[in-house]
Order: structure tokens, then sequence, then C-alpha cells
């Protein structure tokens, strides 16, 4: 098992439960931690060792407490864990999310398909660029 | 079906590998435009002289080249507003952690190691246009109409 986890932020169960999927299509074999709020997914980070840091992090934007865009800003903004990568996977189609978004150094933001196998196969290109060594 | 054309630049000083790379692009799509460059002082260069329309869709950067490394290359195009949006993904030889660590902290958009074998290229090329280039993430669904992921 590949020791860095893949982190799944999404205060949708099913949409977690669909990107796992596809991720362990994919041939992941790492282990995956689901949060269903930033500041939870936050408040993990902060007592991970470097070497137990996440292969990726998939991250929802609109959620409540804390919302994407600020467990972005906190990643990116860190000198310590920038390293770390993190795909915006969200229902938007805004150009300004989008844009918001990558301008606080999300490495790709992708906007939801509708379509459950559209999701599966958006995953598992996902899991290939940035799990999969 | 999107006829949008995309551009990439594929930065590599081997000749070869420049041309592996297209290939499996084309793979996949014919509605791709290319610039082969063979060192990254090439690529700041061609970049410096192109007007926003010209920029690219996509970067593919080796890092290890004569001159500038590509690191060296990356970190000055993450500085410059006028490109710094575009993305880049590392795509080289090496496997160490600390090159992905650093292309990750430069601001690289993904950091891949070449495949030993073309059709592992060819999937990473596919899931590369999936994910960054428009006519690529057109799907066409059963009612006959386009869907944009």
């Amino acid at each position: 098992m590949n020791a860095h986890p893949i982190i799944l932020v999404d205060d949708d169960e099913d949409d977690r439960y669909i990107f796992q999927e596809g991720f362990v299509q994919a041939g992941c074999k790492n282990k995956f931690i689901q949060f269903e709020a930033g500041n939870k997914f936050l408040d993990y980070l902060r007592l991970v060792s470097r070497e137990d840091y996440p292969s990726l992090v998939l991250l929802d934007l609109n959620m409540p407490v804390l919302d994407g865009r600020e467990v972005l800003r906190s990643i990116k903004q860190s000198t310590i864990w920038n390293q770390i990568p993190v795909v915006v996977f969200t229902t938007s189609i805004l150009d300004n999310d989008r844009k918001t978004c990558y301008e606080l150094g999300a490495n790709c933001f992708i906007s939801k398909p509708s379509g459950y196998q559209d999701v599966l196969e958006v995953t598992k290109s996902i899991a290939l660029l940035w799990c999969l060594k | 079906m999107n006829q949008i054309k995309n551009l990439i630049f594929i930065v590599d000083d081997d000749p070869d590998d420049r041309q592996i790379i297209l290939d499996a692009f084309l793979e996949h799509t014919n509605t791709l435009d290319y610039v082969f460059l063979e060192d990254g002082q090439e690529l700041l260069d061609t970049l410096q002289s192109s007007t926003i329309n010209d920029y690219p869709s996509l970067i593919i950067l080796d890092l290890n080249m004569p001159g500038m490394l590509g690191l060296q290359v990356l970190k000055i195009i993450r500085s410059n507003p006028a490109y710094s949006h575009i993305p880049v993904i590392v795509l080289t030889t090496s496997e160490l952690n600390t090159d992905r660590k650093r292309s990750y902290e430069l601001g690289a958009n993904c950091f891949l190691t070449k495949p030993k074998l073309y059709t592992e290229l060819i999937k990473l090329t596919k899931s590369i246009a999936v994910i960054w280039l428009e006519e690529e993430i057109s799907q066409s669904v059963p009612n006959g109409d386009t869907i944009k992921i």
C-alpha cells in the first residue's frame, strides 16, 4: 500500500463514494481518508508528519463551515504544505471560481460532469496523473 | 463537436522524446497544434515574443536540460503574471521525490515520470487531454448533446 493517502474533502457522501470508487478502479492502492468539511481536514493535516503528506487532495469548493477556497488558500500559502497537490473538483462552472482557484494555487480545477460514469472516468484520469507513479 | 484548436509547447532537449510525446497526444486528437522547444531559454524567448492569443493551452516541460534547468524555467513562468496561468506539466525521467516536491512547490500543475512503455505514455497523454485540452473534454452523450466537463 502506498503510504501517502488520498484525501477526499466533500460534504456530499455520495460524491466521496464515487471518487473513491474511481481511484480504486484506476488501480490506486493508497489509503483513503474522507472529510465532510474543510476545517476537519485542516485539523487532520496539522497533526500529520511530512512523511505522511497526501499524494493528492481532491477538494470540493462549496462546503459549510470552511469552504474549499479557504482550505486551498491555507495549503498553498503554507511553505510546508504547498508541495501537496490539490485538485478542485466541484459542481461550479463559474469562470470566476476557476480563476480564483488557480490564483490560489490549485493544481487543477475541474467541473464535475453530471453523470455517474463520466465522474468515474474523470476521477480515473485524476488518479493516473497524480496518484499512480 | 468542439473544434477549438489546442496549442501545446513540448520542451525537451531530446528530439526523440519530443516526437514520442507528440505522437502519444496525436493518438487521441487531430485538433492539436504544437511547438517543439529544445531548452528552457527557448521556451522563455518564445513566451516573451508571444501575444496573449498565442499562449499555449499547456506546456510539457522536461527537467534536466542543458542550460537553464526546468525548475528554473518553472519558477520564472510562475513569477510572471503575463503567463503564470498557463498549466505546466513536468514530464521527466526523474523519479526523485525531491524533484517532485520542488516542482509542486514551484507551481507545477502535475509531475509525471516518463513511462518506459509507449502504451503507458498514451494513457498519460489521454488523461492530460481529458483534464486540460478543451476538445477532448467535450464528450458526446446518448441524446446527441454535448456535455462540458
